[in-house]
């Protein structure tokens, strides 16, 4: 690791306002550190928000805002969560392990980067994300993890996060506060797709810090998260799908899909989506919505499995989540 | 010499907890990294990022102007010449490719400089600093490229590993029926917890200190010897703890002599500790294999002939093979079997033993192999390997008969614990509501291996008892056995008994590896015991004041801390017969030469030598055996397979600590599971280097992954290994339980995959 200096803060005034490049905020550090010690992640100055009251979870406008600095446990644990947003509470337990989801935050956790080994050991000459224009080292090499969803010629690294993945089908939205004043951000919007410029991965700006995650009020109260990987736990996702539907009289009056594992950002699905609104509830109409989802997937050899999985994924958690029997 | 009295077993057999759980469990524990020498310097190893070619030059301004970088060491560096030294097997070193005596990269992850510093912040940071350059050159990454042949110097060519019997070719073709196919296992790393670390101190120019993780004391002053000349007993190695090892700490790899010549350049004591990223290279690997089968069965079912065409990948210029023929030259009865093992050179780095080599992959290949025979012949996989069961008085391999064999009785026992009898054959025939489930089995065998050995038991002047030997425990109860030996040998409370392993200056034993320590280092200790218990009773038979004087020797008892006369309280207490003889403690040292081995064994031990009494003497075929049975649960959507139940049992000889030997064969099959469905080390192919060098991404199962586990132990004792028929536990887990597996999946979903790991993606 390399030296840095090191500031901690205790209030958002504090934290905003620090110069982009060579400036990190440390929240939980499971993947700052980890990147850190790994030296990819090459920080100047490290500044500490763990002490920033940011950690309430509070209703809001029949929705939630969850303060970015809330642990994993702490929102997976949350009675509205569990009430009005289930699939976010799954996606938050099947994601790493206890002790990791004690230590992370929200924020982190939305802005936690990709587990491709070309980014992750910088012994590999080529990551366009790590280095821009040294080529994409998984394209031609080994990259059965990778993205088949939002790909580019520069990058095919998988975007890891499984709760944000549920936080884009519950249509959350950001709050960042910065030098200038506050904004909001869509979730959906935050997260870009590499194109030629894979290393700007978000929309954040220089000195933002994101304060809050605030979901609306749900669609419906049922909502399913679904992740399938080589082990039973303590994994990332292979293939995983959030969906939240609204069934009435067996017609679907409205759905949420969104899709891990496979996506260069949590990927939300309006082609799923469009297929089953307004359809019935059968695993035919399951199965068009899966298809459409996959339908602009770009795989490679090694992760061309990927595809009828996530069909398959799709169609098991709108399965569970209509309540729909096999 | 006193014949003994009887001396009731207590503890031997028994269920016994780890003698060193508590201090473990505490912290109090001290494992290699957490000793505490005075003015130590930290290292940081650097690995190269190529896997062949040169180094044009190593920059080390800017890391040398790190505040508190002491020193940057690298083949620049001048006066650091060792002489040559050869790898395992043919020596005590993990491999023959010395650090920094020339700017040649050979494989990926080499040890290419280090760099010390008053803290390891320093040192780390400056590491980041060196300026490398490299002069790539073309290279082999895997087993697969290295078939493209080796364009590349090469002093000690492979040469191939033949056996032969009867005429495999005719009974090929006289077969009634005939079966092809490969299976191929790929590099996997040992991975133990502990990382390897070495902290060296010397003690003027000739005398060195060394604290490392080992298996194997003697191997570091062997490889000490060799490369500065050193005296082996000037070179004094403590190893207490090992946090497991698994093959890659039995030899000495490079980076030992680094921090023994970074600590003599700096004139300090140096420690260095590996990063989890380079556990995974310059300290050995399990070798990635492939073995090409040609099977003939006979009309009724029975092999006719098997003609093997093995290859397992080795290193740039060391030769260890990985032996996956082995299994299949003895394991069913047959008289036609061609074998030829090819060992192809890879840029991959030296390969080393992991626990059960050539057995764990080999097993693979043969009992999934038999699995599909079984399937052909129509009949079910036990029938089928009973029906080819080698009988009990002759070894297919040597033609001996074996020691002690038991596997039909493992068959049985085996079968009935895991409700076999239920199996119904097709694929995809039994269910769970729409869950597959799949039933496979396989055969388990390992060798028996023994060592000489030597130990030593000392009375105390309160009483308690020391035995010392310079063995280890990396893990698997050795503290806690040897303690069960000594306190039933000598009638002592097992808690009265001090065990010291883990020195070189203690009484000379061989390396912890092909589960030889419980039987060999076991024998030692016995025998210094009861070495011990004699010697007491003679000194007080011959003592007029004694209230033992004149009495029979075989009428003794030892118990209760003394010797006394069977069923009556005319005895005394050992700590009496001790002051009488006006010393304060009293040793019994005892060196035992295992069956089948020589004068000349224990010899070479005390060299330092490898010494093996191999598991095939003059007169036995030695070996243990097992039946593992897997059940499988399968997605039938996303076809993730999870092994919900393992039954194994086995012949593992005299059992020593029931609980501390089944926690080695559910280890092992628990190992098996992970080598089934989930360890591969991934190779780039346009760089050579591992994409997976940490646990996040090299996966082995996780508690979630697991069901229920059973191990049964048949003990028999083996009296044609040893006086105590002890034949190890170690091994023979992991052995057959991945084949087991890979038949359950099968067995499941009705696809087979010949290749490890079995994962959802090659199932779909
Ligand atoms: C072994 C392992 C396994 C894992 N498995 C999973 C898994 O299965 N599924 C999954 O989803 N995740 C998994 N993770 C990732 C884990 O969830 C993230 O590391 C964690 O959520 C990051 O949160 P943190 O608070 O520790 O972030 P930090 O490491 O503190 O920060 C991460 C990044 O976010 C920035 N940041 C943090 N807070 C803010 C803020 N408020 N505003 C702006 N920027 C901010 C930091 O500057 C830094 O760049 C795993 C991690 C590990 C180490």
């Amino acid at each position: 690791m390399r030296p840095f200096a090191y500031r901690r803060v205790e209030d958002v005034a504090g934290a905003v306002g620090q110069p982009g490049e060579g400036h990190r905020f440390l929240a939980g550090g499971t993947t700052l550190i980890d990147l850190m010690r790994l030296d990819v992640e090459r920080p100047a100055v490290v500044t500490d928000i763990t002490r920033v009251p940011l950690a309430e979870i509070t209703e809001h406008e029949g929705g939630v805002r969850i303060g970015a600095l809330a642990s994993m446990t702490q929102v997976a644990e949350h009675g509205l969560i569990a009430e009005r947003y289930p699939a976010l509470r799954e996606a938050l337990l099947a994601s790493a392990s206890q002790q990791l989801r004690n230590m992370a935050s929200m924020g982190g956790n939305v802005m936690q980067r990709t587990r491709c080994p070309y980014f992750r050991d910088v012994a590999f000459p080529s990551c366009n994300k790590r280095d821009p224009g040294s080529g994409c080292g998984a394209r031609a090499g080994h990259h059965r993890k990778q993205a088949i969803l939002g790909t580019s010629g520069a990058c095919i690294a998988e975007h890891a996060s499984d709760a944000s993945v549920a936080l884009v089908a519950y249509d959350a939205v950001l709050t960042l506060q910065g030098p200038g004043g506050e904004r909001e951000v869509p979730l959906r919007e935050f997260n870009l797709l590499p194109g030629d410029t894979p290393q700007v991965e978000h929309d954040l700006r220089e000195g933002e810090l994101i304060t809050a995650l605030t979901l609306p009020a749900p669609i419906a109260r049922s909502g399913v998260y679904l992740k399938i990987r080589d082990r039973q736990s303590y994994e990332f996702a292979l293939s995983s799908a959030a969906v939240v539907l609204r069934v009435e009289g067996g017609i679907i009056g409205a759905a949420r899909v969104a899709l891990g594992g496979v996506g260069t950002v949590p990927w939300r699905s309006p082609e799923a989506e469009a297929a089953l609104t307004g359809q019935p509830a059968t695993l035919e109409t399951f199965q068009t919505a899966a298809r459409a989802a996959l339908a602009g997937a770009e795989p490679l050899e090694e992760n061309a499995f990927k595809v009828p999985l996530t069909e398959r994924v799709i169609v098991r958690a709108l399965m569970q989540a209509a309540g729909v029997d096999a | 010499m006193t014949t003994q009295g009887s001396h009731p077993q207590k503890y031997v057999g028994a269920r016994v907890s780890r003698v060193d759980g508590p201090a473990k469990v505490r912290g109090e524990a001290t494992y290699t990294a957490e000793f505490e020498v005075p003015n130590l310097a930290h290292a940081v190893l650097v690995s190269a990022t190529i896997a062949h070619g040169r180094i044009r030059k190593i920059g080390d301004e800017a890391a040398r102007a790190v505040p508190g970088v002491l020193d940057v060491l690298s083949h620049q560096t001048p006066g650091l010449d060792l002489k040559d030294v050869k790898g395992y097997p043919r020596g005590p070193a993990g491999t023959a490719i010395l650090p920094f005596q020339n700017g040649e990269v050979l494989f990926r992850g080499q040890p290419i400089a280090v760099v010390v510093a008053e803290s390891l912040e320093a040192a780390r940071h400056a590491a980041l600093l060196l300026d490398i350059e490299y002069a790539p050159d073309d290279f082999r990454a895997t087993l697969e490229e290295g078939r493209r042949g080796w364009p590349f110097i090469d002093k000690k060519k492979p040469r191939q590993l033949q056996h032969s019997r009867g005429d495999a070719s005719r009974a090929l073709k006289d077969a009634a029926t005939t079966f092809e196919a490969s299976y191929d296992t790929p590099v996997q790393h040992h991975n133990p917890m502990e990382m390897h670390a070495v902290i060296a101190a010397w003690d003027g120019e000739d005398r060195l200190t060394l604290y490392e993780p080992t298996q194997w004391m003697q191997s570091a002053p062997g490889v000490l010897a060799q490369t500065l000349g050193l005296d082996p007993d000037h070179v004094h190695v403590i190893s207490p703890f090992v946090g497991g090892g698994f093959g890659n700490k039995a030899t000495t790899w490079p980076h030992l002599l680094v921090t023994v010549l970074a600590a003599r350049v700096l004139g300090r004591p140096v420690k260095l500790v590996l990063t989890r990223a380079q556990m995974f290279a310059a300290v050995g690997y399990r070798a990635a294999t492939r073995t090409s089968y040609r099977v003939g069965l006979d009309a009724g079912g029975q092999l006719a002939a098997v003609d093997l065409q093995a290859e397992s990948q080795t290193g740039p210029v060391d030769l260890f093979p990985e032996q996956v023929g082995n299994v299949a030259k003895m394991l069913y009865a047959n008289e036609n079997m061609d074998l030829t093992h090819t060992m192809i050179r890879t840029h991959a780095g030296p390969n080393i033993m992991m626990r059960a080599p050539g057995e764990a992959p080999g097993s693979f290949g043969l009992e999934v192999l038999m699995d599909e025979l079984a399937e052909k012949a129509g009949l079910d996989p036990l029938a089928f390997r009973r029906l080819n069961h080698a009988p009990e008085n002759q070894d297919p391999e040597s033609g001996l008969p074996y020691s002690s064999k038991h596997l039909l009785e493992c068959y049985e026992r085996g079968a009935a614990a895991f409700g076999w009898a239920r199996r119904t054959p097709q694929p995809g025939s039994m269910r769970d509501g729409r869950t597959l489930i799949g039933w496979g089995m396989a055969t388990a065998v390992y060798p028996v291996y023994t060592s000489a050995a030597t130990a030593r038991a000392r009375l105390c002047g309160d009483g308690r008892i020391e035995i010392e030997a310079g063995s280890h425990d990396i893990g698997t109860g050795t503290y806690s056995i040897l303690a069960q030996i000594a306190a039933d040998e000598l009638g002592v409370d097992i808690g009265q008994v001090g065990v010291k392993l883990g020195d070189s200056r203690l009484p000379k034993n061989g390396y912890s590896g092909g589960s030889r320590t419980a039987g060999s280092v076991g024998s030692a200790v016995q025998a210094a015991a009861s070495g011990l218990r004699q010697e007491l009773a003679d000194l007080a038979l011959g003592a007029p004041e004694s209230p033992l004087h004149g009495a029979a020797p075989v009428d003794l008892e030892a118990r209760d801390g003394g010797l006394y006369v069977k069923g009556s309280d005319r005895g005394e207490r050992y700590t009496t017969i001790l002051k009488r003889t006006g010393r304060d403690q009293y040793d019994a040292y005892r060196e035992t030469i295992p069956n089948g081995g020589s004068e000349k064994d224990l010899e070479k031990l005390k060299q330092g030598q490898e010494s093996s009494v191999e598991a095939v003497t003059e007169r036995y075929a030695r070996y243990s055996f097992g039946a593992v049975f897997a059940e499988v649960r399968v997605d039938p959507d996303f076809l993730t397979p999870r092994v919900s139940r393992l039954v194994g049992a086995f012949d593992i000889g005299k059992v020593l600590n029931a609980k501390t030997a089944e926690s080695q064969l559910t280890g092992g099959m628990i190992w098996g599971v992970s080598a089934a469905l989930h360890e591969v080390t991934h190779t780039d192919p346009r760089t050579g280097l591992i994409l997976n060098s940490n646990l996040a991404d090299y996966h082995v199962p996780v508690n979630a992954d697991i069901g229920e586990v059973q191990a049964i132990m048949l003990d028999y004792p083996d009296y044609h290994v040893s006086a105590m028929g002890v034949r190890g536990a170690g091994e023979i887990g992991i052995v057959g339980t991945a084949a087991a597996v890979a038949n359950a999946v099968y067995h499941a979903t009705g696809k087979r995959v010949r290749e490890t790991p079995i994962t959802l993606d090659k199932l779909l």
